[in-house]
């Protein structure tokens, strides 16, 4: 078998119905423009003679403020309390010992979360339902509300295999199954402050119905699989205005959050880039090919004066280059074709190592160094990850991308969040380009300075209580909690101001304090992200070594406790726990049954058939997954050729560019003719394919030779345009500056709705024109004549 | 906790305290075979001094730095070559194996595997006396 699967209980195993009491899981979520509500339901059944403990462990989103636990048994409601996490195991446990019914929440990572169900009798049914709430994130003009649905087979390096107690590489690696006999239903309503434009799910077949700002999205089939991400993209107007939400709770304390989106020049740098990528095992088939199409679109989007590297790793790591290399045709040329040759080959998930090795290396000369990791995050050593990229914070930037249908948010967003960087996801089926830009826009854009958040007016409890970094066009959510709001206050202003590379920058929200609404959601918030940035500091992770006997309750873990009790809400430090009294105890031997988890579709390469739908369906994809897990366990160095075809379900276009990106050649090779230009009326598809057989043929200089498949891409023959600018005698670098000029000229005039895919590449062939053409005008001016010459 | 005087059982948190082991772990050893059952009925509610024994046995190998699969390999092997030198009537002390019972946080007792442990009793009575004069700095003095 592969290396990943050797954890404890990790294997893959068919299930026996009889023995999951797990019977299924129901969603119900309110989606607004800043936050959204969930309440998770799930059903279990002891249909077994003897008294059971259920023990189900799954993913939740890594920003989930798990705010509210409740069974019903019998008709009857029993409410969970917050508690330190072994008073609420000594509570559940003896509640068990007693015969009575005790049920138990426990966090295990930010993203992971096990339920345990005790002492349920024979033939009964109980209800668990969990309520959180959790922060959206923003992209571009569109919410992104995400719902993983199970939790990937984690690598465990050897230090999570030991230590006294139950070693992590058995808590997060729950019994694994090809397929399970409980599905998924979902309902989301969503309602926004402006019109919604577009609702749609990158991950299932979903239903919606619209009403203006308002709309409900159910899953078009029953009993889904929860085998992948659910991710649900909203686009809707307003989302960049700064806005602030306040809430008075019973108490009378109030909270407040606000939210700014930050809008400054973009300014490029050169920086040195290290892309630290993911090639163990469960990153094979789709996952290593989006890779493979991340990579090739970053190699051309840096810039010259850049330096870079590319470091595999897996049991072991490879650097592509001794050191960081100059970023130019030759380097983009060797690791283009290294790129292109990338497998998951290299086994387990050491990236503990890895990233060490890269984070101990001297800095390239002054250049500030950005980190970029690609990965699936299926390991369980996140808070060592986590830790690392904090301690170098000051000298190195970490930006990632999450790959796959159920990556480890908690170790790509942590991970983004300590090395003060950003996190991408790119789910099967998403277009990478605009991601990949996005991303590259921010790496290379000078960090704002001297960042501060003032509140003006007001005394508040800040949370985050250090203000994470500012990028343009990402939203900044920063909350504060209130001793008191007076009536007829003023209004609550935050002002966060910064130092930009063109000057100062500034931005202020302010928030009406004379309609306040009642409620504890945006506290609730507020305490979770305190609770997250104190999980994450060092004084916290260090503390994790020592899990037992010897550790004592640090001012650290106090303050977590006394937040998570005070607001309700759980953490790593404590648990929910709900008792349920019985008149009649049943005091027999109770069988412990731990709930088996579906692999995550796509995982490892093993699966490219969206498995959602019945279960006859998913019986017959559960019968190609094993014939291919057969013979991927008698070779573990190839993976095999997907017999089942990716049904597509999706919009997948993305993988145009790449066949374009594929084909690129280096300067003095022979030409490898991209696929003909259809001459019909240019329509979006049309447009894409010559803008990505364009970015294609750019060097990695910024500019374009003057050769028939680029002018083939502006729509032109080459023998005319030769003659129309003059240049059958006139040397190379004449003819290339205007074969820039004409390339940057049809992308302005032509693909303009792509901007954002080809902005970072523009702006590298109009700085190489306008060195090239100093002696004779300005870029500015040569792209306006290549213009008028393609007749625009 | 007061104990009844000569009761030859440890409840789960006794056993849990004395073991330096949250309550968790000892239910997990239970779960994964690495202890046995307890005694009684249901989900059990004593244990007895050879729980104990086996409690630190895996502990302090977990502390070595061996994985379960491990230890589990040298329980068998271990309960092997008990029952053979029991057959040849031998006594076979495990002389290099100590101990190490927490009577209170920060307080220790070694004991070499060849000393036999008192009754349940008298060491819970024993982890009572040190919890109470044995004292840690008190968290008040910590923030001050």
């Amino acid at each position: 078998m592969p290396e990943q699967l050797t954890a404890p209980r990790a294997g893959l195993f068919t299930t026996d119905e009889a023995s999951v009491p797990l019977t299924g899981v129901s969603i119900d979520a309110d989606v607004s423009t800043f936050c959204a509500r969930v309440t998770v339901t799930q059903r279990y059944v002891n249909s077994e003679s003897k008294p059971i403990e259920a023990v189900y462990v799954f993913p939740l989103d890594e920003g989930a403020a798990v705010c509210g636990f409740e069974a019903v048994i019998d008709g009857t409601l029993v409410v969970g309390e917050v508690k330190e996490r072994e008073a609420a195991f000594k509570m559940y446990d003896d509640a068990m010992e007693q015969g009575h019914g005790a049920y138990l929440l426990d966090e295990e990572r930010p993203d992971v979360f096990q339920a345990s169900v005790g002492n349920l009798p024979p033939g009964k049914e109980v209800l668990l339902k969990l309520t959180y709430v959790t922060e959206l994130s923003i992209e571009g003009g569109t919410i992104r509300f995400m719902i993983p649905t199970t939790v990937s087979p984690r690598y465990a390096p050897p230090e999570d295999r030991v230590g006294v107690g139950r070693p992590d590489s058995d808590t997060l690696n729950p019994p694994i199954a090809w397929s399970v006999p409980y599905g998924l239903t979902l309902t989301v309503r969503v309602t926004t402050a402006g019109a919604i434009g577009r609702i749609e799910s990158l991950s299932h077949p979903v239903s919606v119905s619209m009403n203006g700002s308002a709309a409900t999205v159910t899953l078009s089939q029953r009993d889904a699989a929860l085998d992948r991400d659910f991710v649900l993209s909203v686009e809707t107007a307003g989302l960049d205005a700064p806005r602030g939400w306040m809430e008075r709770d019973d108490d009378g304390t109030a909270s407040v959050a606000v939210a700014f989106v930050p809008t400054f020049p973009d300014a490029s740098a050169p920086a040195e880039i290290v892309f630290l990528v993911d090639r163990s095992g469960s990153m094979g088939g789709q996952s290593i090919e989006e890779v493979r199409n991340a990579l090739q679109l970053c190699l051309r989007s840096m810039i010259p004066g850049c330096f870079f590297n590319i470091v595999g790793f897996g049991s072991t790591f490879q650097p592509l280059f001794a050191k960081s290399r100059a970023y130019d045709e030759r380097s983009l040329v060797e690791a283009s074709e290294h790129v292109s040759a990338l497998a998951a080959d290299l086994g387990g998930t050491e990236i503990l190592p890895a990233l060490k090795s890269v984070l101990d290396e001297a800095r390239h000369g002054s250049l500030p160094r950005q980190v970029v990791v690609l990965t699936d995050g299926e390991v369980t050593n996140t808070d060592a990850v986590i830790g690392l990229a904090a301690e170098h914070a000051a000298d190195t930037r970490i930006f990632t991308f999450g790959i796959g249908n159920s990556a480890s948010h908690h170790l790509v967003r942590g991970l983004a969040r300590a090395g003060r960087g950003v996190a991408e996801f790119i789910h099967p089926g998403e277009r990478i380009e605009p991601k990949v830009v996005r991303q590259f826009g921010r790496l290379l854009s000078p960090a704002l300075s001297r960042v501060r958040l003032d509140w003006q007016g007001v005394d508040v409890t800040q949370s985050p209580s250090s203000i994470p970094p500012v990028f343009a066009g990402g939203r900044l959510l920063v909350y504060g909690l209130l001793r008191r709001l007076h009536s007829g206050s003023m209004p609550v202003r935050a002002r966060l101001s910064a130092d930009a590379p063109s000057g100062p920058v500034s931005w202020e929200v302010a928030v009406d304090t004379t309609t306040v609404a009642s409620g504890r959601t945006v506290a609730t918030l507020a305490a979770r992200e305190r609770i997250r940035e104190l999980e994450e500091s060092p004084a916290w992770t260090q503390l994790r070594g020592s899990q037992q006997s010897g550790r004592k309750a640090s001012a650290v873990t106090q303050e977590i406790v006394a937040l998570s009790t005070r607001y309700g809400l759980i953490s790593r430090e404590t648990s929910f726990v709900a008792i349920e009294r019985r008149d009649t105890p049943v005091r027999e031997d109770i069988q412990l049954r731990r709930v088996p988890i579906a692999l995550s579709a796509g995982w490892g390469g093993l699966d490219r058939i969206h498995a959602v739908g019945t279960r006859a369906s998913h019986a017959a994809a559960a019968a190609s997954l094993a014939r291919q897990a057969q013979s991927l366990a008698g070779d573990t160095g190839s993976l095999p050729a997907p017999s089942a075809r990716h049904i597509n379900l999706l919009p997948t276009d993305s993988t145009d560019l790449f066949g374009a990106l594929r084909a690129f050649r280096p300067r003095n090779a022979a030409p490898a003719r991209p696929s003909p230009v259809p001459s019909s009326t240019p329509d979006d598809g049309d447009v894409r394919r010559r803008m990505q057989i364009l970015i294609g043929l750019q060097h990695a200089d910024g500019s374009w030779d003057l050769t028939e498949d680029v002018a083939e891409a502006v729509g032109d023959d080459l023998e005319y345009l030769e003659s129309a600018l003059g240049l059958r005698t006139s040397s190379r670098e004449h003819q290339n500056a205007w074969a820039t000029a004409l390339a940057l000229a049809w992308l302005e005039h032509e693909a303009g709705q792509f901007e954002i895919e080809w902005r970072l590449l523009a702006a590298k062939g109009r700085y190489w024109l306008d060195i090239h053409t100093a002696a004779s005008g300005s870029g500015k001016e040569w792209i306006a004549d290549a213009a008028r010459t393609l007749k625009f | 906790m007061p104990t009844v005087p000569d009761d030859p059982r440890y409840a789960i948190g006794d056993l849990a305290d004395l073991g330096g082991v949250s309550r968790r772990t000892v239910r997990y050893y239970v779960q994964e075979g690495l202890l046995p059952t307890p005694h009684g009925v249901g989900r059990g509610n004593h244990y007895g001094p050879e729980h104990l024994e086996q409690l630190l046995k895996v502990k302090s190998l977990q502390e070595g730095g061996r994985t379960l699969d491990e230890i589990r390999r040298a329980l068998d092997h271990r309960s092997r070559v008990r029952a053979q030198a029991e057959a040849d009537a031998v006594p076979a002390p495990e002389r290099s194996v100590w101990r190490r019972i927490t009577l209170a946080p920060g307080v220790e007792l070694n004991v070499s595997g060849d000393v036999r442990l008192p009754a349940p009793s008298k060491l819970t009575e024993l982890a009572s006396w040190c919890r109470l004069h044995f004292s840690t700095t008190s968290r008040e003095d910590e923030d001050a």
